[in-house]
């Protein structure tokens, strides 16, 4: 009896949050069935595809942990993590620190800083695989490639270039830094410019010259969105998969095989759903406490 | 006022609903039997639009109790799986790889058409080989070889021309032997400074080839057990040639493109653009030679397999028609019907109906032989009335193509466990070579065993 009373009162709490704003709710609901149908279910789905033998997309066979087993003890699992990580380290090494110094170079300048705003925002508006095939020409083996070109010029011998596993993944992390970080440069010059410019005014009355200004004033100010831009770069990049896959195929040997390739490879090379779903679902787990720590920096830099 | 705001809400999220959901709706069901036809011609193919639409009025008409829809899908291999897996498919698919047949059938996505082909005469008529290719092992049949070819030598004849390699008569002088087309490449790189030979090495096209070459090595590639599970056999001197073989066209003789980064379009593309004069391909790709790759018509040639110490190999292939999971009997024949129709897909082919496809194929630019290169038909009947239907329409020079037979050579399958999973595994060796002149070639070999049968051969289901 308690019992039905205490469902009947939790009802109606619901009845009345939901009555008390009632056409929000119905504005709410496309939004939020678009969401769970585009969002959460498709996670959801993966989540339970990776317990299950799958025919095609069908669960035919409840395995257990197999699917996970059989990802992480494959022989080329480590060497994809590894990969990927350096990956990440890579992408904060060369697409970090660029557009910080792109942004605040643009910021220092007098004239024409439109026309350098435009220009470093437009290969954002170059197609993923369009970019990829650009520099994948540019780093061609052979006398073909423009870098091979060069060197010949400069009478150097022609070098090994995306075919180097050494220089492979660096050099696709240089194509995708060309590519993305006219978006980071806005951001930071958006943010360059609540920089109270009074602090400019005084420590330029103070005599203090550009590398001062850039170390007492810019660094304190930009920490926030260097970290929050940082955390997103190391989520994003640790999905790569587009890349590699245009422009090395993971190779050479290897070399250049995401996580994120990897994943594709099980799903559209060997349609082997089951193990894709399996290791979707690890990165999401590796992924998911940078995630949290996005967002509770996002939040505490915009409180 | 309340009131008002409300109803507006209510408006507003129902048109919101109705416009979100408006891309699910189906349709009607017309009481007719449907079938949806894929590889349809887009507006840009003007002329085989055309033919196919001719086709499209003739059988609607022959069959009124047909809704007949068309698809412009093509397989490709980044979207099957998920389109299949989405039920999204066309009913009947062409150019399916053989490659991708025992993923079909496992993954449930083809009909069972035995019963069908039957029906049609298609079984008796058709290559038992190639027929074998298509079905599970109980011999039920999923598909139907559209295509078929053997792996052989595709050259850039201006190429050999340029370096003095061609008879009396003009034809090639094709290399009987591995040894001889190493020493061919090097004269073609003295004398013209193209490649002499392209390997690809990415997208599973360099493990592909790699295993047509190493066949002819004496490569085995994978045996099964008793109790049927699998084990990678290939870590074996016969192997280690071939590698050996590849690092000396690359490291000694220097005969290989400068591009170690090669797909199979790129391949094609070497070949296309006088950059490599040999590759290993098949007949199905003399029109994209020509119609993608820039290649004259006259330019191309083709032999068989090169003979290697383990004897003269060549590895069957081609594109198959499939039909997707869930077709009805009726819908079944009536598939057959239609690729009957368009396709001259039928054991007594029509004469008048394989002109017009010829003649299409001329008018579209594509390449039309006086015979069938290689045929998945057996009967000698067939192939009399094929010859007689091309021959006006005939636009390519059989005499590039006489060495491309089956003479002396024996056909093989591909490898039959995970032989998409053998050449990613295989695909890493080949680059390996092309990349470093250190290699230790018997490492490798023994690691690509090792990583096939521990993350392919032992997890098979």
């Amino acid at each position: 009896m308690k019992a039905l009373s205490k469902e009947n009162k939790r009802k109606s709490r619901v009845n009345r949050i939901i009555s008390k704003n009632f056409s929000g709710w119905l504005l709410l609901l496309p939004s939020l069935l678009l969401f769970v149908l585009v969002v959460w279910r498709p996670v959801c789905v993966a989540f339970y595809g990776a317990f299950f033998r799958l025919q095609g997309m069908e669960a035919t066979q409840f395995i257990g942990l197999k699917n996970f087993k059989d990802v992480l003890t494959d022989s080329a699992f480590l060497k994809t993590l590894i990969n990927t990580v350096q990956y990440v380290l890579w992408s904060l090494v060369i697409g970090l620190p660029l557009p910080f110094f792109t942004a605040i170079m643009i910021n220092e300048m007098i004239h024409a800083q439109s026309c350098f705003k435009i220009t470093t925002y437009l290969p954002v508006i170059v197609p993923t695989v369009a970019t990829c095939l650009i520099w994948k020409m540019m780093y061609l083996d052979g006398s073909g490639g423009l870098l091979n070109t060069i060197l010949y010029y400069v009478g150097i011998d022609p070098k090994q270039w995306l075919s180097n596993p050494s220089l492979t993944i660096p050099l696709i992390i240089i194509a995708m830094t060309w590519q993305s970080f006219g978006t980071s440069v806005i951001m930071y010059l958006a943010a360059l410019q609540g920089v109270d410019q009074s602090l400019y005014e005084a420590s330029r009355i103070d005599g203090s010259g550009f590398w001062s200004r850039l170390w007492h004033i810019l660094f304190p100010h930009m920490r926030g969105i260097l970290l929050l831009l940082g955390i997103q770069q190391i989520i994003g990049i640790f999905q790569i998969t587009e890349q590699p896959l245009v422009m090395t195929g993971g190779g050479p040997d290897g070399a250049s095989l995401s996580l994120g390739l990897t994943n594709y490879f099980y799903a559209f090379k060997y349609g082997q759903f089951d193990k894709s779903m399996a290791l979707g679902v690890l990165m999401f787990l590796i992924l998911i406490p940078l995630t949290f720590l996005y967002f509770k920096l996002d939040k505490k830099i915009n409180d | 006022m309340k009131k008002r705001v409300k109803i507006t809400a209510l408006v507003t999220a129902l048109f919101l609903l109705t416009a979100m959901l408006a891309g699910c709706g189906g349709q009607k069901d017309s009481g007719k039997v449907s079938l949806t036809v894929g590889n349809w011609p887009t507006e840009a193919q003007e002329r085989e639009l055309q033919v196919k639409t001719e086709f499209k009025q003739q059988f609607e008409q022959e069959h009124p109790e047909l809704e007949m829809k068309t698809d412009n899908y093509a397989f490709d291999v980044k979207t099957f799986a998920a389109k299949a897996a989405a039920k999204q498919l066309p009913d009947i698919i062409y150019n399916l790889p053989y490659t991708e047949v025992k993923t079909v059938i496992r993954n449930g996505y083809a009909s069972d058409m035995t019963e069908a082909a039957k029906r049609k005469g298609l079984l008796d008529a058709l290559d038992p080989e190639m027929m074998a290719m298509c079905s599970d092992e109980d011999g039920n049949v999923y598909c139907l070889p559209r295509v078929a070819y053997m792996m052989g030598l595709m050259v850039n004849k201006k190429l050999f021309a340029q370096a003095g390699l061609v008879n009396e008569d003009g034809t090639v002088k094709f290399p009987e032997n591995f040894e001889q087309l190493t020493e061919y490449a090097q004269i073609i790189k003295e004398k013209t400074g193209a490649a002499g030979f392209c390997m690809p090495s990415t997208n599973n096209v360099g493990g592909w080839i790699l295993t047509c070459i190493a066949y002819n090595f004496g490569v085995e590639f994978e045996k099964q057990n008793d109790d049927g599970s699998w084990t990678a056999t290939f870590d074996t001197p016969e192997f280690h040639k071939t590698l050996e073989w590849l690092y000396d066209m690359k490291w000694n003789k220097n005969v290989l493109q400068d591009n170690t980064v090669v797909d199979a379009t790129e391949m094609q593309m070497q070949l296309g653009s006088d950059r490599a004069a040999m590759v290993i391909g098949n007949s199905d790709w003399c029109n994209k030679q020509v119609t993608t790759c820039g290649m004259a018509k006259d330019n191309i040639a083709m032999a068989k397999m090169p003979a290697g110490d383990g004897g003269r190999y060549a590895m069957l292939g081609g594109s198959l028609f499939m039909f997707a999971q869930g077709l009805s009997e009726e819908q079944k024949d009536l598939a057959l019907d239609w690729i009957a129709l368009s396709e001259q897909f039928t054991a007594d082919v029509d004469k008048e109906g394989y002109a017009k496809q010829c003649q299409s194929f001329n008018e579209s630019g594509y390449c039309v032989f006086p015979r069938e290169l290689f045929t998945p038909w057996i009967s000698p009947e067939r192939a009399a009335i094929v010859e007689e239907a091309s021959a006006p329409y005939v636009n390519m020079n059989i005499k590039d193509f006489e060495e491309y037979n089956r003479d002396g050579i024996e056909l093989r399958t591909e490898p039959e466990a995970c032989a998409q999973q053998l050449y990613s595994v295989l695909d890493g060796v080949v680059q390996r070579i092309l990349t470093d002149q250190n290699v230790n070639l018997e490492e490798i070999s023994k690691k690509a065993q090792e990583d096939f049968q521990a993350n392919f051969l032992d997890k098979m289901d």
